[in-house]
């Protein structure tokens, strides 16, 4: 193993490892724009130069590998023997990342008053940290038209600084080629090949992402308020059953922008398009429910909860136990269908329960990286078969044509439900059917009692990704005034109807919920931590 | 793999002032259109060398040039016999052969003549150095401008094909070869050798992060070697003649036959054949028949191509080879020699230069991209009398700043031109600045 030395650090290293990364685990900061852990290292931005004993000129620390020097060929510091020996703030080295600074930004705008990169910008922070606070440029600066390089993602030309990072992400991570540079030397630019061929692959928003300036932006968060005024915190999407692990930009309760976070065992650094804007159709599109409701003289009106719950427990009286029956949803939690579970057990004392599948359409996985988009488009389909059990809705809506099942608790969820003639038929022979929702969904047509339900931006609890990989789901924004989490609703429920379910708090749900679900037997609550565990063993 | 139609063009624009007298090696029987053809090359002696080379063993071949110090003659004069030991003995891949003839520096234009003169003498150096290196591809990656010398070369290749010097168990040796031009589209940057290989296998031109280098990742992931024209041409003569006859030629750190191109201000511009190491004055003004106006005095000459330092009249009286060239603090380069009388300014030579480089800059790495517009931009201002002394100032600083910083050479060769002329010039710098105008242009 090479032995080198990083300024002050001594350190044995892996052959082949590259400097900047070894440097960055010493705790070292070498500042770099082109180069990017999961994309190759063309070492073009020059910023990210060291000062290597012995050779004729700086080095790119993200393409210098180290490798044990020949006897020969061994640098001597101080009496000590080393491989390599670098120096990454030398004066040679501190006058090199100035004067590249100043390089990239003779020509860049300096239009921070209205970019929307302005306070997550590495030339902001290169500048105030390596700059020198000047130019010396006199003359006219260069500049080219914006070009919309495809449906979500804007290019601000004069901006960019040409690491190529978004080229590389297209060629290497979802293989679909659609960038590329037009012109040469000053002229260079970053470019679509043809109008017909736009950037429009279903990750195509992560080149914002890694966009180390303010270049490429994204349509969706154009002009939006200044990134510094958002509170941001961490989830995990719900838009497919891949659970991308999320960070979100919020302000007064609303969504502003989903960023991917890195989880290499999930979404490495990237997110689709699909999950990132997704927020917009249930802050925009959507007309939720926020109040529970009960149909009267054939019009569903909206009532107070106590109401609700009473209406559930009066409707429920008549049925037998085996005339009652449960569907879960793949858009909740594993513990708010942990608890739907319970509830039909211990109020109604059924244990005839399914689960739905929720949408579903076609799969996408990146040419070029493990990456995948599940092709069920509910966030935990299979944590619901692990909680629910093997037990498919059919058998179900089945039981209910042949009016053996006469009063069913429908959970839904699917903001693009749709109905087959069967469950119509089936529906309409009930006679009486509660649904939880968070729309006025074709099942909410059929409905006695309504409850408003949440979404996987409310919710709090597990969810179980198409690689059985567990996370945590963190509530992102708060609840409207009358709403409440579903957790609770089962709760509260089951202690109407007379049969407790034993908690007040989410907490001990979810440790019951593992210790009760033959799959997630033998994992605690703390095992989950930030990035999830694998439930298969 | 056949190339061409083995014809001969009827009308050639041939270079005519190619000046070669008989003790000239490389241009010794450039005589075309006739010279072009495979019988007018084994007339004069042609590919005996490759048959003496067949009979050597691969490594004795190498040896041979290595210990010929055959310099490369494509501006950095590194060994080539060292360069060919790089290649992997063994591989489980093919190894690559690729001749540079993107001769693209200003002011050189010596690859030129022996492609659309003596094309054969390149192609049997191409099969002994891939012989030697155990190559079975071979490439010429041809400047796209020069679609005549392609058209030479193509002839040359379909001849040596139907004569079985090309192609397999070439003479019955057992040794397998292909070889094919690859003609570029016009950018300075693909005679760089990494942008070259981008450049063959389709991508844009764009130079590679060494390590790794050629030999180990090269074309298509393959061991490859590029060297020059003129390199390769030197290589027959070597096999035929020994070593010990190449280092007789010229000093011995740097031996052998060397074209100079000569251009600018005397009498007979051209090119010409000498040993290495001439004397450049007595090159001006014996042999290109002094300067072009008589009343006008030697005011500079720029001895390696455009990216060399410059050397002022005074110093002149030095040998043009490799190690000579540098102790004076310029380079041989490619021998593209440029010679400028007195009423040149030299801001204004040095604003065309920097117009050059600012137009061929690849644009790929952060200080050639941004700095040699930033320097045209400067020299405009200087040569238009709008600057002030710190910009002279700015000049040499962003020059210092580009060079050594760079992926691939190119910034370097931005950079040099500039700290030579204001190392050897700067007063004329200043005089434009306090005049406010150029005093040479401004004048005509």
């Amino acid at each position: 193993m090479p032995f080198i030395k990083i300024d002050d650090h001594e350190i044995e290293v892996d052959a082949g490892r590259r400097v900047l990364d070894i440097a960055t685990e010493l705790g070292i900061k070498i500042p770099h724009y082109c180069y990017h852990q999961a994309l190759s290292s063309p070492a073009n931005c020059r910023m990210c130069l060291v000062e290597q004993v012995g050779a004729p000129k700086l080095m790119p620390s993200c393409a210098t590998r180290v490798f044990p020097a020949p006897p020969n060929r061994k640098t001597t510091i101080d009496g000590k023997e080393y491989d390599a020996v670098f120096y990454t703030a030398s004066p040679v080295v501190k006058e090199a990342q100035e004067s590249i600074m100043e390089f990239l930004l003779i020509n860049h705008p300096l239009d921070c008053p209205w970019c929307d990169q302005a306070g997550e910008c590495r030339l902001q922070d290169y500048s105030y940290e390596y700059g020198k606070g000047h130019s010396r440029y006199k003359e006219e600066k260069r500049t080219f038209p914006k070009k919309k390089l495809g449906p979500n993602v804007l290019l601000y030309t004069n901006r960019c600084i040409m690491c190529t990072r978004c080229i590389r992400f297209c060629e290497e991570i979802t293989g679909t080629d659609e960038l590329m540079v037009s012109e040469r030397g000053g002229k260079a630019q970053i470019d679509i090949y043809s109008e017909d061929k736009p950037l429009d692959n279903p990750l195509a928003t992560c080149v914002t992402d890694i966009c180390p300036v303010g270049a490429l932006v994204s349509q969706d968060f154009l002009y939006k308020p200044r990134v510094w005024n958002y509170t941001r915190k961490e989830s995990v999407c719900g838009m497919c059953a891949s659970n991308c692990n999320i960070s979100v930009d919020t302000k007064q309760n609303l969504i502003y922008r989903i960023k991917p976070r890195e989880n290499q065992q999930v979404n490495s650094f990237w997110m689709c398009d699909n999950g990132r804007l997704g927020y917009n159709r249930w802050q925009n599109d959507v007309d939720r429910l926020e109040t529970p409701m009960v149909r009267r003289n054939g019009h569903l009106e909206p009532v107070s909860w106590e109401e609700a719950y009473d209406a559930i427990k009066n409707g429920l009286k008549s049925f037998r136990n085996t005339e009652i029956a449960g569907i879960a949803s793949p858009y909740s939690t594993n513990e708010e269908n942990y608890l739907f579970q319970k509830l039909m057990a211990n109020a109604f004392k059924s244990d005839q329960i399914s689960y739905a599948t929720g949408a579903t359409w076609e799969a996408w996985e990146a040419k070029k990286s493990p990456f995948k988009i599940s092709e069920f488009k509910s966030p935990n389909y299979f944590g619901a078969k692990d909680v629910i059990g093997n037990r498919h809705k059919g058998e179900i809506i089945e039981k209910i044509s042949k009016i053996q099942v006469k009063a069913l608790y429908w959970v839904g969820g699917n903001l693009d439900q749709r109905l087959t003639d069967g469950e119509r038929d089936a529906l309409q022979k009930l006679q009486f059917l509660v649904v939880q929702d968070v729309w006025l969904s074709p099942i909410t047509e059929y409905a006695n009692v309504v409850l408003p339900a949440t979404n996987y931006y409310e919710k709090e609890g597990t969810f179980t990704n198409a690689s059985h990989i567990l996370q945590w789901v963190h509530p992102v924004v708060n609840l409207m005034d009358d709403m409440k989490p579903e957790w609770l609703i089962f709760i509260e429920l089951a202690k109407r109807l007379g049969g407790s379910l034993g908690y007040t708090d989410i907490k001990n749900v979810t440790r019951d919920m593992l210790a009760n679900t033959p799959a997630y037997k033998h994992i605690k609550p703390a095992d989950i931590g930030s990035q999830g565990i694998q439930t298969r063993r | 793999m056949q190339n061409g139609n083995g014809k001969v063009p009827a009308s050639i624009p041939y270079m005519r002032s190619v000046y070669a007298g008989d003790e000239a090696v490389l241009l010794k029987h450039y005589n075309p259109p006739e010279s072009l053809t495979l019988k007018h090359y084994q007339q004069h002696g042609g590919y005996r060398a490759l048959k003496k080379a067949f009979s050597m063993e691969q490594d004795a071949v190498i040896e041979e040039v290595k210990a010929a110090n055959l310099r490369g003659r494509g501006g950095a004069g590194f060994p080539a016999g060292l360069k060919w030991s790089f290649m992997p003995k063994e591989s489980d891949k093919p190894s690559v052969l690729v001749c540079n003839a993107d001769e693209s520096e200003p002011g050189t234009f010596k690859d030129r003549a022996l492609m659309n003169g003596v094309p054969h003498m390149l192609l049997e150096g191409m099969i002994i150095a891939a012989y030697a290196m155990r190559a079975s591809l071979s490439y010429i990656y041809i400047r796209g401008e020069m679609v005549h010398e392609a058209q030479c070369l193509e002839n040359a290749i379909a001849e040596a094909y139907a004569a079985n010097l090309l192609g397999k168990n070439i003479l019955g040796s057992g040794y397998d070869l292909e070889m094919a031009v690859h003609r570029g589209a016009g950018a300075y940057i693909c005679g760089e050798e990494t942008g070259l290989l981008e450049s063959l296998e389709g991508k844009r031109g764009w130079p590679r992060t060494k390590p790794p280098f050629p030999a180990q990742y090269g074309a298509f992931g393959y061991p490859t070697t590029v060297n020059n024209v003129e390199t390769l041409a030197c290589v027959p003569h070597i096999i035929n003649n020994g070593a010990a006859w190449f280092k007789s030629l010229g000093p011995e750190q740097s031996p052998g036959p060397k074209l100079y191109c000569v251009s600018g201000h005397v009498k007979k511009p051209g090119l010409y054949e000498f040993p290495m190491g001439i004397n450049m004055k007595t090159l001006i003004y014996d042999h290109c028949g002094g300067m072009l106006h008589d009343d006008r005095k030697l005011k500079a000459v720029i001895p390696g191509g455009s990216s060399v330092p410059v050397i002022t009249a005074d110093e002149v009286d030095v040998a043009m080879d490799f190690n000579s060239l540098s102790a004076v603090g310029s380079m041989l380069g490619s021998a593209g020699m440029i010679v400028m009388d007195e009423s040149v300014c030299m801001v204004d030579a040095l604003l065309n230069l920097e117009k050059f480089y600012a137009h061929e800059s690849c644009g790929q790495c952060t200080p050639c991209r941004e700095g040699t517009p930033w320097l045209r931009k400067i020299l405009t201002r200087i040569e238009h009398g709008q600057a002030t002394m710190d910009d002279i100032d700015l000049l040499q600083d962003v020059a210092d700043k580009i060079e050594k910083r760079t992926i691939c050479p190119l910034g370097d060769a931005a950079a040099w031109p500039v700290q030579g002329m204001l190392k050897k010039f700067r007063h004329e710098f200043e005089e434009h600045v306090k005049l406010g105008r150029c005093p040479i242009n401004s004048r005509l």
